[in-house]
């Protein structure tokens, strides 16, 4: 549970290719760190942008944040390295309805975590280069003065670099709910677990209607 | 006569006995040694914890290889993985440093990939997860919640 709000940050991170002035062909000459920079500079904009905090405006300003995020995540590589061996054996038809669904647990899970910014300090540690891959690791600095590590996995895809996963403290997103899923289709067969997945996702909309309370600080 | 009988049977029982322990010695230190067809792969973790060379390398806790080597390489440990040759890796899997029980040896633990490109003889493991280290951990967060609540 402690990851939940740097993963969310982290998330939040990749929203600015989409949002900002700057064109596709100049990111294309920006490295992985500063893309991820440029991405989560823009979404600290959008959750610091007073206007768009009236509720009113809670819908426009969600569907921006999660427009950014699905520029900058590759969504589609994260489900299946998620699905992991399970993944050879699905139909493209069924490939397509579980990255569907997988991102849209995500969105669930973490959305409102983004939504909830609190002033955390975002700091830059480096990039680490090999190939079409790269790893980008970032501080973030909570109100309370926690320091989490992140470290963003990216692949380039032309002069784009996506996210295909995001470790907290070491601890991989993709290797998480690989873990889970493996379990759960050892002992399920994949119907049976697709539609576990729709009910968690239907059961977290509801939550999200009903909303708590109390709001807890992530961390 | 008698005497010479007892000397060459106390001589066999300490051939055999020699012969034993060689056995066990290569069978214990190494698997390799023995079954050939074994290829190699590496491994970078930011923190091997206590990760030692003839650690098992496991898939869904079954063997498949052993830690061949640990080297430091721009401040990161390189893993080098003896991998049984009938046993093929995706360049997806994730390999993790893993502790078998509260006081157990560290292991390499690989979880499998989906991707359809698998990993050539001295490639490497890209994705990895290192050695989580409790300690640091529990200290951090118990920290945190005292500094947190102290603090107002």
């Amino acid at each position: 549970m402690r990851a939940t709000l740097p993963v969310t940050l982290a998330l939040g991170a990749a929203l600015a290719a989409l949002f900002g002035g700057v064109s596709r062909a100049v990111a294309a000459t920006m490295g992985p760190l500063q893309q991820v920079q440029q991405s989560t500079d823009k979404l600290l904009a959008i959750l610091k942008d007073p206007a768009l905090k009236a509720p009113e405006r809670k819908a426009e300003r969600r569907e921006k944040i999660c427009a950014a995020i699905n520029e900058r995540f590759n969504f589609a590589d994260m489900s299946q390295r998620t699905l992991a061996r399970h993944w050879a054996s699905r139909t493209p038809a069924e490939r397509e309805e579980y990255t569907q669904l997988f991102t849209e647990l995500l969105r669930r899970t973490y959305l409102s975590k983004i939504e909830g910014y609190a002033g955390e300090q975002v700091q830059y540690k480096g990039e680490r280069i090999e190939g079409n891959y790269a790893r980008v690791e970032v501080l973030i600095v909570t109100t309370k003065n926690i320091e989490v590590p992140l470290e963003y996995s990216l692949k380039k895809y032309d002069s784009e670099w996506l996210i295909y996963d995001v470790a907290v403290e070491g601890v991989r997103l993709v290797n998480n709910y690989r873990t889970q899923f493996a379990s759960m289709l050892n002992s399920m067969p994949y119907p049976k677990f697709i539609e576990k997945l729709r009910a968690k996702i239907a059961e977290m909309d509801t939550d999200e209607a009903a909303p708590p309370v109390v709001k807890g600080n992530a961390l | 006569m008698r005497k010479v009988s007892v000397e060459l049977i106390v001589g066999g029982f300490v051939v055999a006995a020699l012969v034993l322990f060689a056995y066990f010695t290569v069978r214990i230190g190494s698997v390799d040694a023995l079954g050939s067809g074994s290829y190699e792969l590496t491994a970078r973790f930011a923190d091997a914890g206590s990760l030692k060379k003839g650690a098992s390398v496991v898939i869904a806790g079954v063997p498949i290889g052993r830690v061949r080597q640990i080297t430091l390489e721009n401040y990161q440990a390189n893993v080098v993985l003896g991998i049984s040759g009938d046993v093929k890796i995706q360049e997806d899997a994730i390999a993790t440093v893993k502790t078998r029980g509260l006081l157990g040896d560290a292991l390499v633990d690989i979880s499998p990939g989906g991707s359809e490109v698998h990993l050539a003889p001295g490639q490497q493991i890209r994705e990895t997860e290192p050695a989580l280290d409790l300690y640091a951990l529990v200290a951090k967060y118990i920290f945190s919640q005292q500094s947190g609540g102290g603090i107002k």
